[in-house]
């Protein structure tokens, strides 16, 4: 909107005089109504309370000969004009004003305290939210000698101003603010940031940001919240809505947030889940939550003893998009049972046509499923690994744990001043 | 050996006690803070048993109120302030949150006069006199630097429940006005027949007394705890009789401590009237004795320092929420300025103003001027509440029934016509 002819702000054309053809003031503007569609919404009508009427009318943009601050001048007299009804129409004050907003450029909730509206050959665009202290300053009243007065004193009231296009509403309980913006910008956020986000919000506003957002950005913020927020936002989401987000995610990391949900909650979600992912879960939700069998995760490839190199290749190629772990290939019998472990890296320099069998690693270092995790960290961190097989008493191979689920563990025992370097560096 | 396993056991349990506290007995222990005291204490020092018949609509209204913030947290999971500002605009709020914020200020003020009129009167009653006149130019500066980074740099919740042990000062109160073997049947039917006096002071003390009951301040507390705990509609039962009970227990406290003052500092002919705060004291002289002082400067200390944790952080917090300024500890000072100043600057001032030389005599003062603060902000405060709390489209079925919200609008109404009544006699008084 580089174009743009004049540049107001709401505070400062709500509550200016409304002018009939005759001249004489015959009421005040109350409030704007806009239009969604482009890329900034269109201001279409003003809402006007006139002198001596309980109601308010509505007046098309057209039928102003002036429009701004000073003078809102009417081309013809105001007495054909429709009263305002309760239609659902998208009002600038009553809807904007004071409500909640996501400020996708510096990752921040903030609240509306004015709106800037902006004239581009002859239409009116509302252009930028102003989130600073110069708007909560301008709708109480106090711009006019405050921001002068700060000026003389050499610190300067900040002008704090955001695009439209860069903030992203959301429903709260309250204001059902529900905006059809063209584009979901928060969608395109860094799943982090978004739990940046998420954190500061409540609860319920939360589950609502979570809610705008498709199942697996969903899932991908969850997964980088902290676990009170994760298990709060789960546990206020209808089952079926939780259980597809859920599904999105690691099964161990599922497993995480069941295993802190009250038990029939839980079940429910599980309920809702798919068959696969449901078995897997609950496989998982036996083992305590600190012991390599609450820590393993599932996402990890097997292939048969009888595969070749380009076999496990093959199967690598069909399953790799939904694993966890691709580095390692567990070669098991027909019962499951582990034979060895295969890193693609020996599957890369083999001939294709090797047995896997003939590269396999088969001196295995493995745990229980009731080892503590300390155990499980202190293997890893002893032979570098990147991940470790989990073993029933027969041998088979029940789970993962990968060295990211065991990372806090590693940095909490690393020495203070080793790890304020790790973290630094 | 023997004695540790026992005070093991011991400590596992009253851990388990305190942990089942919940944020409704929490908040109603913090309503009888240094203010509190005071304002009940010169009730029934001044008045004896005339003012008790206000406690039953007083508790009524407590748990009405307190009930309604509670039922707001729970079901928007928005903290008071957010409500106001979202569904009565900036400037309501604004205004709102100017008179929240001297209200809390003055209050603030009277818990560091508490903890200095504590550490006075025990410097007196350990007979060192005017000698130690300095102790509390070395303890306040110390305790407010602790409160400081025990709000910012702890988990504050866990805390909290340190300061319950002021339960347990609260019961020397009873215990004191049973063995001063008052009238009791003189008590209870005082609670329940209605004195009017239409003279300034009675009415003055009246509105303090509802001032230091029902806060504002209590009602953005109780919310945002509610919303921190992550209290939701479906632990709502629970959580609403835990408010109730908590409301009901603060106002039986505050039924034996005015017995109490009324028994031992009241209608002594001769007597001059209480002028000082270590006079109150003296309404637990006969359960302690020669160590009431002591024992009411311990109580003292403890209640205001609970105050002094919570307010200046409650209201930074009130005030930053409305205004949409960034909040909360997990923020820096350069991303949280307001946050922080209104915070600091509550403590600093707090703490420095007590400290001014020669104010020790107007402690008591401000105790009970803060609560009649308090007192006064409270129609218009109430009336935006109870609005809120009448709101279908925010509350749905949850929405204030007919009957509470007829009955929340008399409340309202009658505070109102008090405050004016008030003003009324206060200007009668001046001008005859």
């Amino acid at each position: 909107m580089q174009s743009a002819e004049k540049k107001y702000f709401l505070a400062d054309l709500v509550g200016a005089p409304v002018i009939d053809p005759a001249g004489a003031v015959i009421g005040r503007v109350v409030d704007f109504t806009f239009l969604v569609g482009g890329k900034y919404p269109k201001i279409n009508q003003a809402v006007l309370q006139l002198a001596g009427e309980a109601d308010q009318r509505l007046v098309p943009r057209e039928r102003f000969q002036t429009f701004g601050p000073a003078t809102f001048a009417l081309s013809s007299s105001p007495t054909d004009l429709p009263w305002l009804s309760s239609a659902p129409d998208q009002y600038l004050a009553r809807s904007i004003w004071d409500k909640q907003i996501i400020d996708t450029s510096d990752v921040r909730v903030v609240r509306v305290n004015d709106l800037q509206i902006a004239e581009v050959r002859g239409e009116w665009f509302l252009i930028a939210v102003d989130v600073g202290l110069q708007g909560l300053l301008r709708r109480l009243g106090f711009d006019r000698w405050v921001c002068p007065l700060m000026e003389r004193l050499h610190w300067p009231v900040r002008h704090e101003v955001i695009a439209w296009d860069l903030i992203q509403s959301f429903p709260t309980g309250m204001s059902p603010l529900k905006l059809a913006v063209p584009s979901n910008k928060v969608q395109d956020m860094h799943p982090a940031d978004l739990a940046d986000i998420l954190e500061d919000l409540s609860v319920h506003e939360g589950v609502s940001l979570i809610q705008t957002l498709d199942d697996e950005t969903a899932a991908e913020t969850l997964a980088e919240a902290d676990p009170e927020t994760q298990v709060q936002i789960i546990a206020s989401l209808p089952s079926h809505e939780a259980s597809d987000i859920l599904e999105e995610m690691e099964p161990d990391e599922a497993v995480d947030i069941l295993q802190d949900l009250d038990d029939q909650k839980a079940a429910e979600i599980l309920s809702h889940m798919e068959p696969s992912e449901a078995s897997d879960v609950r496989e998982l939700l036996k083992h305590a939550e600190n012991t390599a069998g609450g820590l393993m995760s599932t996402g990890y490839a097997t292939i048969y003893e009888e595969f070749t190199v380009a076999d496990a290749f093959k199967h690598l190629r069909l399953v790799a998009i939904d694993l966890e772990i691709i580095y390692y290939l567990y070669v098991v019998d027909h019962q499951d049972r582990l034979k060895g472990v295969v890193s693609i890296r020996n599957l890369l320099v083999a001939d294709p046509a090797a047995p896997v069998t003939s590269i396999m690693n088969r001196d295995l270092i493995f745990v229980a499923p009731e080892a503590p995790q300390e155990e499980v960290a202190t293997l890893i961190a002893r032979y570098n690994l990147l991940a470790l097989p989990v073993l029933g008493l027969a041998g088979d191979l029940l789970g993962v744990v990968t060295v990211d689920d065991v990372m806090d563990l590693l940095l909490e025992n690393m020495p203070r001043m080793w790890k304020r370097r790790a973290l630094t560096s | 050996m023997a004695l540790r396993t026992w005070w093991r056991r011991w400590r596992i349990r009253l851990l388990f006690f305190l942990s089942i506290f919940g944020p409704g007995l929490i908040t109603a222990t913090v309503d009888n803070d240094a203010g509190g005291i005071a304002t009940y204490s010169l009730a029934g020092a001044i008045y004896g048993f005339d003012l008790l018949w206000t406690l039953i609509p007083i508790t009524v209204l407590l748990i009405v109120t307190m009930e309604m913030s509670a039922r707001l947290g729970a079901v928007t999971g928005q903290g008071l302030a957010d409500l106001l500002r979202e569904r009565f605009g900036v400037k309501a709020t604004f205004w709102l949150l100017v008179l929240v914020f001297l209200a809390n200020f003055g209050t603030v003020l009277s818990e560091f006069s508490g903890i200095a009129s504590a550490i006075d009167i025990c410097a007196n009653t350990l007979g060192f006199g005017g000698s130690l006149w300095w102790l509390k130019y070395l303890l306040i500066p110390l305790i407010t630097y602790g409160l400081y980074k025990i709000v910012t740099e702890y988990d504050y919740a866990k805390i909290e429940k340190v300061f319950l042990v002021s339960i347990f000062f609260y019961l020397a109160y009873p215990i004191s006005a049973w063995m001063a073997g008052p009238d009791w049947g003189a008590a209870v039917k005082a609670l329940f027949v209605p004195v009017l006096r239409f003279e300034a002071g009675y009415i003055f003390t009246m509105i303090a007394v509802i001032g230091t009951t029902i806060t504002p301040w209590m009602q953005f507390y109780l919310q945002s705890t509610f919303i921190e705990k992550g209290i939701t509609l479906k632990y709502w039962r629970t959580a609403r009789w835990d408010v109730i009970l908590g409301c009901m227990t603060t106002d039986i406290i505050s039924f034996f401590m005015i017995v109490a003052c009324a028994v031992t500092l009241c209608f002594r002919p001769g007597a001059p009237p209480v002028q000082t705060i270590d006079e109150i004291g003296k309404a637990l002289a006969p359960l302690a004795g020669s160590y009431a002082g002591l024992l009411f400067a311990l109580g003292l200390f403890n209640a205001s320092v609970f105050g002094a944790a919570i307010l200046p952080l409650s209201t930074s917090f009130a005030i930053c929420e409305g205004m949409g300024w960034e909040r909360g500890m997990n923020k820096t000072y350069e991303e949280a300025p307001f946050f922080y100043g209104i915070f600091i600057a509550l403590l600093v001032l707090g703490a420095g103003l007590v400290l001014l030389p020669g104010v020790d005599f107007l402690y008591l003062m401000v105790m009970r001027a803060s609560q009649f603060a308090q007192g006064l902000i409270l129609p218009p405060f109430l009336y935006y509440l109870v609005k809120l709390g009448d709101d279908r489209q925010l509350l749905g079925d949850h929405a204030n029934g007919p009957w509470l919200s007829r009955f929340s609008w008399v409340c309202v109404a009658v505070l109102t016509v008090l405050d004016l009544v008030l003003l009324g006699a206060t200007v009668v008084e001046i001008l005859g």
